[in-house]
């Protein structure tokens, strides 16, 4: 019990010299400026992120209408070419026109994923 | 809470933030105020998610707790050698001094683990409730008296030999 009212007495009466609270306080405000700065950044950098975000999504949904119109439309348009042309390539391409048109439209969708990839990877 | 809120608080808080700092650092004043510009920029960022049902001072001792916990690990040696500068600067302070007496106990407090230093010097220099101190160090209620308990053991000890040597 003696202890520890000594360790209390010695304790709370430790009061040790501090550098001055002034300068401690400026130096602070410094760094808090810097955080404004990179926080700035960061927003401009998220609008950024979500515009890119917001171009590919509509470039994806026109580019994969106007292929999904196509593959709808392509039996009947191509059909007639087929019995016109005789090209065991084009009867090639014409018996794998789904995967063909599948693969097309993946292609595509991942082009437009790149500025969204490059913006991301830039941001971090 | 704005940037100018968060400056009022912390001005408010500063002085003993930074004398807990030192008193875990070992009397380093340069480290301790490292570590607590360290925590208070933690503490900015962080502040847009501070619930106001914790004490604005416990929250922030919580932060700077933690940066001074990843010191420690950093620098990984959980005690300080007594010819180490900061153990220097603790004898060579002026309140030191002139309470040559008190020297033992600073250098013993010096020897304890983290844990323990922290929880005693909340408890008797901040004379912070043990509910507080359980929630700026994360550890359960009843963790922290055995911590005080063992820490006063160990204190006592440690000062019994530094009286002998």
């Amino acid at each position: 019990m003696k202890e520890d009212l000594e360790i209390k007495e010695l304790l709370s009466d430790y009061q040790p010299e501090l550098t001055d609270s002034a300068d401690f306080m400026a130096s602070l405000n410094e760094k808090l400026d810097v955080v404004e700065d990179v926080k700035v950044y960061h927003e401009r950098q998220i609008h950024k992120y979500r515009r890119v975000l917001f171009i590919a999504l509509v470039a994806g949904a026109v580019v994969g209408g106007l292929l999904a119109a196509f593959i709808l439309l392509a039996p009947a348009t191509f059909g007639e070419f087929y019995l016109l042309l005789d090209s065991s390539f084009f009867v090639f391409l014409m018996t794998y026109r789904t995967w063909f048109l599948l693969a097309a439209a993946i292609l595509i969708t991942a082009a437009c994923t790149v500025p969204v990839l490059r913006t991301r990877s830039a941001s971090n | 809470m704005t940037r100018e809120e968060f400056i009022k608080n912390v001005t408010a808080e500063q002085e003993g933030l930074r004398r807990f700092l030192l008193a875990l650092c070992g009397g380093d004043r340069a480290q301790a105020d490292d570590l607590a510009q360290s925590a208070l920029v933690k503490a900015y960022v962080a502040s847009a998610d501070y619930i106001p049902r914790v004490k604005f001072s416990t929250w922030l001792y919580r932060i700077a707790y933690n940066c001074f916990i990843d010191y420690v690990r950093k620098k990984k040696p959980n005690t300080i050698d007594e010819t180490s500068p900061e153990a220097q600067n603790l004898a060579d302070d002026s309140r030191a001094d002139s309470r040559f007496e008190h020297q033992d106990l600073y250098a013993a407090i010096e020897k304890l683990p983290p844990n323990e230093k922290a929880v005693i010097l909340l408890f008797y220099m901040e004379d912070r409730p043990i509910k507080e101190i359980s929630t700026i160090l994360s550890i359960p209620e009843g963790t922290i008296k055995s911590h005080l308990s063992r820490g006063r053991e160990h204190l006592k000890t440690l000062m019994s030999y530094e009286r002998r040597s």
